[in-house]
């Protein structure tokens, strides 16, 4: 191999040092001749006989020489060499077009590449852990109307982490947070509870100290201890590597710090600036032993050569052993295995694939029209072309001249495309209102690049293919004879290049009707009723200080007293921030089983809470400031499932099943459902309660309706609560709004991209029926200046050239319509509320396609109109 | 038809190689001399293949070349084995004795 390339490595440099040893060359051949000459004298030929001899044995002296020449250097590099030479000639003699090629080209690799290096951060690097396709997450699931993904219990855990044998490990792990006290500014920390085997099974060891160990994780009142995230560490110890041994105050308790993570490790929740294991938190020894109480999910390390779906079945085996043993508890409950890298990428994938099928349409378009572009340039040089046929050119010499020439312009474009899409890149990272993990960065990496220099490997072959065909196609004798362009093989140019058109509308169509289809997708999200009013909504996360309680009403009263506030309410949680769900009994209610036991979201809220949330209260009253803690307020499913078209006032329930002894609660009023815990809809179909505050919060979620712009009045709100409460901590400030986006990013991200670039495709198709419009009308001077010599009428004219136009325009959109059903079928699942054929949108798309080709098609038809027939006519 | 001017140029450079090994230093024509005795005229070697499979060997660095005097005094160009063209040698030797050797059991057995 290596040998090959010294080979190649000599004959490249050869090409650059051309015709030095010529001469040498013909001194030794020469010297070989007459040592044969002189050898065959001497066997008694004559000199001309043994010259005679010696020469056939050549085989000719100039074919030897030659035949040496091509292995001396690269012949096929040099034909291209001399090519593209004469390519750079032809774009200085013809730059605009040049420049037009280049940055249509730009355009339509740039974007391809911006997508692909994302698709390529995103899609097809490993996650940041070795074996990566080993990890899985173990939900907890329960069977009821549907299987719903709950969360495993620590006890159940535990029996799966020691039963299981188609793992190397099991961790469970959960986000939490801590304020960190003890020093002067207190702050809320992000953290992971994480099992002691974490992280052994993610590969990711600490850069010093220990791991967590199993008795920290599951023996109840072990020693605090914490890992350090290393972004912690630098912050608040400076980096300093002895830091074993310290302690951080967390929630008013010492933890002794065991180990410091490397950088850029934030756990699988992607937010921890520390670890702790579950056994060293108040309230561990119920939390250790209650099997009932699920709330967090379990990563796991495939055992080598065990597949995920041995995994499941064995998972499912252990479910039904736990079920049978603990049916309380347990009864329909189950376990789901699902791959890591679904669970962190599996909702933006669909919308990459979307996206890069998107550009890539982009990409043909602007290819179509580019070769459309060069056809025009192929037809003035229909001489050229038949001159070299002439000389001996065949069509190999032909066709790699003009694939040489194109390849130069495709690399052209595909330079500028790369440097647009780093810029491109950027755009869409910032603007996008996707989140992705921290550990992904995109960046041009040699995939990219490769990407790119395939893109305009494939782009050149393929604008260089169409004129090539064409110039192929050419009858050499009469091109020679007429040395005109203008009568020879128009009408098969005629033919390629509405096929060109008409491609580049299809393809047009099929991107305006997904854009249309995701743009009418996100108007439709945006537009589903949460049940409470969004807008003019501020939203505080507040903690009070260790062993203290937040005072609701104080807090309730100050921050009413800010002008712009309009009402105040606090409650146990934040919409789409996370409630907790429970199970409850109806008075009266038929016996039900582990899949219709009522389940309910359970909140404590203050009064005015559904005044200031705007949340419809149908039947009965608001809490009041004295409530009775048997009150509670329902909302509508609860009162539908078990009272139908009675009076829901003074109707009972309570909390736990049929046997519970929780006392019963009064209902003392009903509310319309509202999409608290997601949107489009929430995850499940359970009804929420709310109860009054009994005691006062350690934390609450703070709601303040504001008649102005909300975010203004955060700073005034923050000061509020710190002179009413200088020991709690805000963890988060934040509007309605700002915490709805996140649950339509998706949507907005795919509707937006395909709009731009769907908007690029209907320019670049408008340029594309524009220029074979003017073409054709251009082609047919002639014709029409006789049919108007004749009597045709402007508007016969105008309509002929016009129908035409949009003749071209209906094939593609025909095509178009066609592709689009496949496309709309493929992206199905990114569409919220609308049928993948949507009629509107098909419609819509058709008409906007034919204004488009009827605009692109008005200047040449005018000027066809204009044509003065006696100059037509005298021109030929 | 590449594979077959591959496994011609193949055995030529084997044959050059094996010439260059056996007498030295020598030039084109004595080479292309040497194999057509060698194969006793059963091989009709032209000047056209033989000299861009010596120009082949010397850019791969299995042969080099210098200019030196004939016997008759006259100027030519001198061929010889490097280092790497011995080396070379021996393994294309092998590989060709073991190629040939199977085949030459394959085709006693099928007859």
């Amino acid at each position: 191999m290596f040998r090959h390339w010294r080979a190649f490595l000599i004959r490249l440099l050869n090409v650059a040092r051309r015709s030095r040893n010529e001469r040498e060359l013909a001194e030794e051949l020469e010297s070989v001749l007459q040592l044969h000459i002189e050898a065959n004298m001497r066997s008694g030929m004559s000199f001309e006989e043994a010259r005679r001899k010696a020469l056939v044995k050549f085989g000719g002296l100039d074919a030897a020489k030659e035949a040496w020449r091509e292995r001396r250097r690269l012949p096929f590099l040099e034909v291209m060499m001399r090519d593209a030479r004469y390519a750079f000639r032809l774009i200085q003699k013809n730059p605009v077009l040049a420049l037009a090629v280049v940055f249509v080209l730009a355009v339509g690799i740039g974007g391809s590449i911006a997508i692909f290096s994302i698709v390529n951060a995103v899609l097809l690097k490993p996650l940041p852990y070795p074996e990566a396709d080993r990890l899985m997450v173990l939900w907890g699931n329960v069977q009821r109307a549907a299987v719903e993904r709950r969360g495993a219990s620590m006890p159940d855990y535990f029996d799966w982490r020691d039963t299981a044998k188609s793992f190397d490990g099991l961790a469970a792990y959960w986000s939490g947070s801590f304020t960190m006290t003890g020093i002067e500014d207190r702050q809320i920390v992000n953290a992971e509870i994480v099992g002691s085997k974490y992280f052994q099974i993610l590969g990711i060891k600490p850069t010093i100290g220990r791991e967590f160990t199993s008795d920290e994780e599951g023996l109840p009142g072990s020693a605090p201890v914490v890992i350090l995230g290393n972004g912690f560490w630098r912050d608040h110890f400076g980096g300093d590597p002895g830091v074993l041994g310290k302690q951080v105050e967390l929630d008013s308790q010492n933890f002794t710090i065991v180990g410091v993570m490397p950088p850029g490790f934030l756990g699988l929740t992607d937010q921890a600036a520390i670890f702790v294991p579950p056994a060293v938190l108040p309230g561990a020894k119920q939390m250790l032993a209650n099997r009932g109480s699920r709330f967090f999910t379990a990563i796991g390390r495939l055992r080598e050569g065990v597949t995920k779906d041995q995994a499941q079945a064995e998972m499912n085996n252990i479910s039904l052993n736990l079920a049978n043993a603990n049916p309380d508890t347990n009864d329909k409950r189950g376990v789901e295995v699902a791959p890591l890298i679904e669970e962190t990428f599996g909702s933006v994938r669909p919308a990459l694939l979307a996206l890069l099928g998107a550009v890539g349409m982009v990409l043909l378009i602007a290819c179509s029209n580019v070769a459309n572009l060069l056809l025009v340039r192929t037809d003035g040089r229909q001489s050229e072309i038949a001159v070299r046929t002439a000389l001996g050119a065949g069509r190999r010499e032909i066709l790699q001249l003009l694939l040489t020439e194109s390849l130069v312009m495709s690399i052209f474009g595909a330079a500028v495309g790369l440097w647009l899409s780093g810029w491109a890149v950027k755009l869409i990272l910032t603007a996008s209102p996707i989140q992705l993990p921290t550990f992904v960065s995109v960046s041009m990496d040699s995939r990219v690049v490769l990407f790119a220099g395939v893109v305009a490997l494939l782009v050149g072959v393929f604008i260089g293919l169409v004129p090539a065909f064409h110039a192929n196609a050419s009858n050499l004798v009469d091109t020679l004879k007429s040395n005109s362009s203008k009568s020879t093989g128009s009408a098969l140019r005629r033919r390629i290049r509405s096929v060109l058109v008409v491609a580049e509308v299809a393809l047009t169509v099929v991107l305006l009707v997904c854009a249309g289809l995701f743009l009418e997708s996100f108007r439709k999200l945006s537009q589903v009723d949460a049940g409470f009013r969004t807008d003019h909504l501020l939203t505080v996360q507040l903690n009070a200080a260790p062993n203290a309680r937040l005072n609701t009403e104080v807090l309730r009263e100050a921050i009413s007293g800010i002008s712009g506030v309009s009402s105040v309410a606090l409650a146990s949680d934040i919409p789409f921030v996370g409630s907790s769900a429970v199970f409850y009994t109806a008075e009266g209610q038929p016996i039900a089983d582990a899949t219709t036991i009522p389940r309910a979201y359970v909140h404590r809220v203050t009064p005015g809470y559904f005044n200031t949330m705007g949340i419809a209260l149908l039947t009965g009253r608001e809490f009041e400031t004295t409530e009775p803690a048997a009150s509670v307020i329902v909302s509508e499913a609860v009162i539908k499932r078990f009272w139908p078209e009675q009076d829901a006032i003074g109707k009972r329930i309570k909390l736990g099943r049929v046997d519970s002894t929780t006392p019963w609660l009064n209902i003392v009023g009903v509310v319309r459902e509202t999409k608290m815990r997601n949107l489009p809809s929430n995850p499940t179909a359970d009804p929420d309660i709310f109860f009054p505050y009994v005691n006062q919060p350690t934390a609450a979620g703070i709601l303040v309706r504001t008649s102005v712009e909300p975010a203004d009045l955060s700073l005034q709100v923050r000061n509020e609560i710190k002179r009413s409460d200088k020991l709690a901590v805000i963890s988060n400030i934040s509007t309605m709004d700002a915490l709805t986006r996140p649950l339509t990013a998706r949507s907005r991200f795919t509707s937006w991209l395909t709009g731009v670039f769907s908007v690029i495709a209907l320019l670049l198709a408008l340029v594309g029926i524009y220029g074979t419009m003017s073409y054709t009308v251009g082609q047919r001077t002639r014709e029409i200046g006789i049919r108007i010599a004749l009597g045709a009428k402007a508007p016969q004219i105008f309509g002929m050239v016009l129908g035409s136009a949009l003749v071209l325009v209906g094939g593609g959109l025909i095509a178009g319509v066609l592709g689009a059903v496949a496309a709309s079928h493929g992206i199905r699942d990114l569409l919220f509320g609308i049928s993948p054929l949507e009629p509107s949108v098909f419609v819509l798309v058709a008409m906007l396609m034919l204004t488009t080709g009827a605009l692109a098609a008005f200047l040449p038809a005018r000027r066809a109109v204009r044509i003065d027939p006696m100059r037509a006519l005298r021109d030929e | 038809m590449k594979k077959k001017a591959d496994v011609w140029q193949g055995t030529l450079a084997l044959m050059i190689l094996k010439t260059l090994e056996t007498l030295g230093s020598l030039h084109g024509y004595g080479i292309a001399r040497r194999i057509e005795q060698t194969s006793e005229h059963q091989l009709v070697l032209n000047y056209g293949t033989l000299y861009p499979a010596l120009l082949k060997l010397e850019q791969e660095g299995y042969i080099k070349s210098e200019w030196g005097v004939s016997d008759n005094n006259r100027k030519a160009k001198y061929y010889k084995l490097t280092r790497a063209g011995y080396k070379q040698l021996e393994r294309e030797a092998d590989e060709w004795a073991r190629t040939t050797g199977i085949l030459a059991r394959f085709l006693i057995k099928e007859s």
